[in-house]
């Protein structure tokens, strides 16, 4: 699954990231990381059970960090994709990409909801869930 | 060739009907028939094979349906009219219409137009009609408001003036934002590529001669049989680029063929299903349908460019394109096709199978398209008024390490706003403004480049004020500094200036 964590810039200094991992033992795919004057963003993914998750939200809430999980961020509609392509090169992550039979393939896991294929896609065959 | 231009030396129109007819004829698809012939050759390829069939379902934006209501009581002759909000052009008779497919909707304009029109009467779905006259002797009513389907139309015919493109160019982004062109999403420093055309399925490629395409062949069109009616507009075989105008009866089309689309910031448009069926007649005919995606080249162009003609990045093969990157200046580029490959061929395969169950006849065109016209670009005649003529030439410069205060002085003595900032041959670096100066002492900063913004805007003097007008809006800027191809400031050129000299005109050009 995948989340996005909003550390206030209280937290700036503080290890939680890597605290959170020694606690669940488990590793972190980070997807993004943006930090600015206000706040710091990490969008990771990480397989949890679902007790498991419980304890992780938590353990970020507790320590001031706001969780959103951002289960399947893209929709796709396959009556409405034509399997154009035109979003293809447009993915930073590779969450699209083009089958042998030309057919495009969505890896609706990996998206990290950049928006770039939402705007792109001449059918409005794609939309984002979050943001 | 010109003389013998679609000689039937290896088969005619008649032996291949005749085949049909017996249910013995050989058609491959295109790739299927480039493949084979890699291995063997196109001439023993061509011994075996009749008819190439081929596809494309691309953005094609010169497409449009002309549309017969049938009258109303009292009658009514149909001044402007909108469908679905998308206005049709009415300078026909009373109730004859075209609707095209980059018109867009008065009230969802960029998502909703005249490809997404025709889309929803292929597909059955209601559309509103709304329509305005003003009322004549033999037609009295004066408005009107009903939804109709495409089963209500006496006539809705597709007929676009340009169609199918031997094949188009690539395109790219040199400038540092994201571009949002007819070729898609374009990310900034050649991030990616996108390119149109089904290269190895292309039907114009495929008859590069043009031998069998001309006025009457039958086509598949839009998942229905259409003809062409001619070339297309700026239809220019010299550079490998023709294009077709082709018809064909909405009514019997379907909408998974003909779909309504548009490019985001840059309008609506109709993808279209095309497929053309090439009967091997001759040698040349058989030789080019046997063309590779590698022996089928187009150029990257620089949309980054706003010009009309782009420079050329590099050349590049359908092959190179398909692959999905290609290398640009060392660095490995991902590409997008805009047309779909994956349709493309599912469309040159059920030609196929029409073919070979006797549902599509070949047709020898009546006449063949020229393969002599050129391309003209419209020469600007009304003189367009050029920065050279507005701009101010005698203002201050200043160099990044003078102080601020020096600035503020230049700044006051000549009355201006915007301080270009050069190094030492007067090349520019930057621009401060008044207001960057009045920032900069509320927070304390002394230093110039601390607060000159570094990424400028600039203008030529030859360049148009409406280009110049653009970019101010673009950026909200007020002033450029204008710039001669070494990047030394020649003047300036600010929001004021073009309005006082424009002001007695009424408008900006
Ligand atoms: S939103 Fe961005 S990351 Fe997600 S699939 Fe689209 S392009 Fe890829
Ligand atoms: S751009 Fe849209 S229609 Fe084209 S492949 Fe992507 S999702 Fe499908």
């Amino acid at each position: 699954m995948r989340f996005k964590l909003t550390f206030p810039k209280e937290l700036a200094d503080k290890p939680v990231f890597s605290e959170a991992i020694l606690r669940f033992h488990k590793p972190f795919n980070i997807i993004e990381a943006d930090v600015d004057a206000e706040k710091g963003i990490i969008v990771a993914s990480v397989d949890l059970s679902e007790s498991d998750l419980k304890d992780f939200i938590r353990f970020f809430e507790e320590r001031g960090v706001r969780v959103e999980l951002l289960a399947k961020l893209l929709e796709v509609d396959l009556e409405r994709c034509i399997s154009c392509g035109a979003c293809v090169s447009l993915c930073p992550v590779e969450a699209i990409t083009i089958a042998k039979d030309w057919s495009v393939v969505f890896d609706e896991e990996r998206c990290v909801a950049c928006g770039l294929c939402v705007n792109a896609c001449p059918t409005h065959a794609l939309k984002l869930s979050i943001r | 060739m010109s003389g013998d231009r679609g000689a039937e030396t290896l088969r005619s129109y008649e032996e291949i009907n005749e085949k049909i007819r017996r249910g013995d004829v050989v058609v491959l698809t295109a790739d299927d028939y480039a493949r084979l012939a890699d291995e063997r050759g196109w001439r023993e390829a061509s011994r075996e094979v009749d008819v190439v069939t081929t596809g494309t379902f691309g953005a094609m934006c010169s497409s449009g349906a002309f549309l017969n209501f049938g009258h109303t009581e009292p009658p009514m002759k149909m001044h402007r009219c909108w469908l679905n909000d998308v206005p049709a052009y009415k300078g026909l008779a009373a109730v004859d219409a075209y609707i095209g497919a980059t018109a867009m909707s008065e009230t969802r304009p960029f998502e909703y137009g005249g490809g997404h029109v025709i889309e929803d009467l292929v597909a059955g779905r209601e559309v509103e009609l709304r329509a305005e006259a003003y009322g004549t002797d033999c037609y009295p009513r004066r408005y009107l408001e009903t939804s109709i389907t495409i089963y209500d139309l006496n006539q809705a015919i597709l007929v676009n003036p340009r169609n199918a493109y031997q094949r188009y160019n690539a395109a790219t982004n040199s400038t540092d934002r994201i571009l949002y062109t007819y070729m898609g999403t374009l990310l900034p420093y050649y991030g990616n590529v996108t390119f149109s055309g089904s290269g190895v399925l292309s039907p114009l490629y495929k008859d590069l001669y043009l031998e069998t395409i001309g006025i009457g062949t039958r086509i598949f069109l839009g998942g229905g049989i259409g003809y062409i009616i001619g070339e297309g507009t700026q239809h220019n075989p010299s550079i490998g680029m023709s294009t077709l105008m082709v018809r064909g009866d909405l009514r019997k089309m379907n909408p998974r063929y003909l779909r309504g689309a548009s490019f985001y910031r840059y309008g609506t448009t109709l993808y279209v299903g095309v497929g053309i069926a090439i009967p091997l007649i001759n040698e040349n005919v058989a030789k080019t349908a046997a063309l590779r995606d590698e022996d089928i080249y187009t150029d990257i162009l620089d949309y980054g460019v706003p010009s009309r003609s782009r420079p050329s990045v590099r050349r590049v093969s359908y092959a190179e394109l398909k692959s999905g990157r290609i290398v640009i200046n060392d660095r490995s580029v991902k590409v997008s096709p805009l047309s779909s490959m994956k349709m493309a061929m599912e469309i040159a395969s059920i030609l196929k199978k029409w073919i070979e169950e006797g549902i599509f006849y070949l047709s020898r065109p009546i006449e063949l398209l020229p393969n002599d016209t050129v391309f003209k670009p419209l020469e600007v005649r009304r003189r367009e008024p050029r920065v050279s003529e507005v701009m101010r030439r005698d203002i201050p410069t200043i160099k990044a390490d003078e102080d601020l205060r020096s600035a503020a002085k230049l700044l006051v003595d000549h009355g201006i706003d915007h301080l270009p900032v050069v190094d030492g041959y007067g090349r520019l670096v930057g621009i401060v403004t008044s207001w960057d100066i009045a920032r900069a002492l509320a927070y304390g900063r002394m230093k110039l480049e601390d607060i000159m913004t570094k990424r400028v805007i600039t203008a030529t003097d030859y360049e148009p004020i409406h280009s110049v007008v653009a970019k101010m809006e673009r950026y909200n800027i007020s002033g450029l500094p204008v710039v001669d191809s070494d990047n030394r400031v020649i003047g300036l050129i600010t929001a004021d200036d073009i309005s006082r000299k424009f002001a007695t005109r009424g408008a900006v050009p």
